[in-house]
């Protein structure tokens, strides 16, 4: 059992606010993927919960308990950090062995869960050695060892497979799934991947400079983003975003294409479209424009089309691999039904 | 060729710099091995071929006054003593400030953690000149002129600057991650600090200790000024010899045997160092 209960947190560094009104609630056994820009308070959030920082205002709860005074050694968590943080004048058996040896447990005990989770994360081998003599893989699964052995409450993570290549994240991302799936702990993982965000993640929380635009499962933000700014930050490629003009039943996109839509709104607003919502149809179909073909970019399943509507306008069209196009062709495109998001221009809230 | 020429230079150059730190040694080397005739032939340097070499410029050292002997073993042990306990407390309380400079942030009116760390080496640049009137005042004042209490107080004060100044310099080279992983893992902040951070700093510590029994041992001014008869400490000790009408042998002998701590002191301490565990610790 452990949820934790974060309510109303403002921090401040002298001047720099790195989080105003956080309210969130990560439920037992939830896995909970915060993301957002750099600079937007993952981290300090984080350290937040783990008590390795302290709220300027609001409170941090775990279980029900406040946890204000309580020191990071005394709330039950684990963390993982990015720079792994093992340390380095001890043996792999020794990093994995600390925290049970501070806490007074048996050697014996202290033995068998070592082994143990040694075994689970395939780092059996590596026991004897060092931090500087492994891998920059085998020194992050290390890490995550150590916050295994505990048996703790709480997993915090923060970036803990950045600074690893595409493949050896790819593998570590799935392991971590697989762990969470089976030991059912309550976990907050920091991200700047999406892709991590998308595939670990209960739900999402996307921060921006300091503040919650978001909280969702993954589908949800992507089907549904609240503003602009999710629209934008969730999806790769980016969904494209442009600047229209709704009427009655149509829209006007800047660059002088107008199609059938239906916008609640007149007026100016922004028009969301995902590259992969856009399809490719033949001439005169209702509710479709035309954009031109600047750039193909295959990426094998799929191939990207960078398109323009009029002068200035890009649009990327995310098409299957087997469709031909060369720069200078005419597409003639229409959103998939319901795949239309519509933003307030002022306020970037979503409208439809 | 114009390789070679480098390499040629660069030898001369490091021997004519070795001839200028080694000669003076041998020079006492030699001469503390020589009797009245191996002195006054002039400068010899070659045992058995150029002068007879004898051990009585040694055995002097361990002779009783009384029989033409040297007053120097009370001063050795006086200098260890002092020596010893300056740089043990020095390194106690040196480094547990330097970790607190290290890693809080502290506000001493307008100075910050860098303006305390730069004040605390300031103590360095005053000459002991200018200390030692202060210091023989209070020293008098406090009744601990010419005593071990005060003339180690005084050292500590002496020392203590260079150990913090050391210590954070490597304390900021352990990354706060591991402070802060330690502290997750369960520790206090006295545990973090000597299981976890210290451990990682452990060639520090050494080129501290170097410094501080480099610098107390061979101590003079605060010596000859603050301590007189119920404290006598070597340096001052091996200078007033000098003055007195002391064979030369007796004199070299004394002086050699005065700088051997530090020589060995140096040759274990080097070797730590020389492992350069330190670039690797930190990957
Ligand atoms: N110790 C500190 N002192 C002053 N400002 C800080 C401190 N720690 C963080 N900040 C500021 O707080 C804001 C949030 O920082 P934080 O580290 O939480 O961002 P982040 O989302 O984790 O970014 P990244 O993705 O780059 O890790 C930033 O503007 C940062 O400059
Ligand atoms: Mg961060």
């Amino acid at each position: 059992m452990a949820q934790i209960t974060i309510d109303k947190i403002e921090k401040r560094f002298s001047v720099t606010k790195a989080l105003s009104a956080i309210d969130l609630t990560v439920r037992d056994r939830e896995f909970v993927v915060l993301v957002g820009p750099s600079g937007s308070g993952k981290s300090t959030l984080l350290r937040i919960i783990a008590g390795l920082d302290f709220p300027s205002e609001g409170t941090i709860a775990i279980d029900g308990k406040p946890m204000m005074g309580v020191a990071p050694k005394d709330r039950d968590v684990a963390m993982v950090f990015q720079s792994h943080a093992l340390y380095p004048h001890m043996t792999v058996y020794d990093n994995l062995a600390f925290n049970l040896r501070i806490r007074g447990i048996a050697r014996e005990q202290i033995d068998v869960k070592v082994k143990e989770v040694a075994a689970r994360l395939e780092i059996i081998e590596l026991l004897k050695r060092r931090p500087h003599q492994m891998s920059g893989g085998q020194r992050q699964r290390v890490a995550i060892g150590r916050a295994l052995v505990r048996d703790p409450r709480v997993f915090l993570f923060d970036e803990p497979l950045s600074n690893l290549d595409a493949e050896l994240r790819a593998r570590l991302r799935t392991e971590i799934k697989r762990l969470h799936r089976e030991l059912q702990r309550t976990s907050v993982y920091v991200t700047h991947d999406q892709i991590e965000a998308m595939t670990l993640a209960d739900r999402v929380v996307v921060l921006r400079g300091g503040r919650i635009e978001q909280v969702g499962a993954p589908d949800e933000l992507y089907a549904r983003p609240a503003n602009i700014f999710v629209g934008g930050f969730i999806g790769s490629p980016a969904m494209n975003l442009v600047p229209a003009n709704g009427a009655d039943g149509s829209l006007a996109l800047d660059g002088g294409e107008r199609f059938a839509a239906s916008t609640p709104v007149r007026g100016p607003l922004i028009a969301g479209m995902r590259p992969e919502d856009l399809m490719v149809v033949p001439v005169g179909t209702a509710g479709s424009f035309h954009a031109r073909v600047n750039l193909t970019e295959p990426t094998g399943a799929d191939t990207l089309l960078l398109c323009s509507i009029g002068a200035k306008l890009d649009l990327c069209v995310r098409v299957s691999r087997h469709m031909r196009a060369v720069e200078g062709d005419v597409l003639t495109l229409r959103p998939r039904d319901g795949s239309l998001h519509l933003f307030d221009i002022e306020s970037g809230q979503r409208l439809n | 060729m114009r390789l070679s020429l480098y390499i040629g230079l660069k030898w001369v150059a490091l021997g004519l710099w070795s001839i200028f730190v080694v000669a003076p040694f041998l020079w006492a080397l030699t001469t503390s091995f020589k009797s009245d005739n191996g002195v006054t032939q002039g400068a010899t340097y070659i045992p058995w071929l150029e002068y007879e070499p004898t051990l009585e410029g040694w055995a002097t050292l361990f002779r009783d006054p009384a029989q033409g002997g040297i007053e120097i073993q009370e001063p050795y042990l006086a200098s260890v003593l002092v020596t010893a306990a300056s740089t043990f407390i020095a390194l106690v309380l040196g480094t547990l400030a330097a970790y607190g400079l290290s890693r809080f942030s502290f506000r001493a009116g307008p100075m910050k953690n860098s303006d305390i760390s730069f004040f605390f080496i300031s103590q360095r640049v005053m000459p002991p000149a200018v200390l030692a009137i202060p210091y023989f005042l209070l020293l008098q004042n406090t009744a601990l002129l010419d005593t071990y209490i005060g003339i180690v107080m005084v050292y500590t004060t002496m020392l203590l600057p260079i150990v913090v100044w050391v210590m954070v310099d490597f304390f900021n080279t352990v990354p706060i991650e591991l402070d802060e992983a330690a502290m997750i893992d369960g520790c206090n902040p006295m545990q973090t600090f000597f299981r976890i951070v210290l451990p990682n700093c452990g060639p520090g510590l050494v080129v501290a200790t170097l410094l501080c029994i480099i610098f107390s041992w061979s101590e003079f001014f605060f010596a000859m000024t603050l301590s007189f008869s119920n404290v006598q400490l070597l340096p001052p000790t091996v200078v007033i010899l000098n003055s007195n009408k002391m064979p030369w042998w007796s004199l070299s002998a004394s002086a050699l045997a005065s700088v051997l701590p530090l020589i060995i002191v140096a040759f274990f301490l080097e070797r730590y160092l020389s492992r350069g565990r330190l670039a690797r610790a930190f990957k």
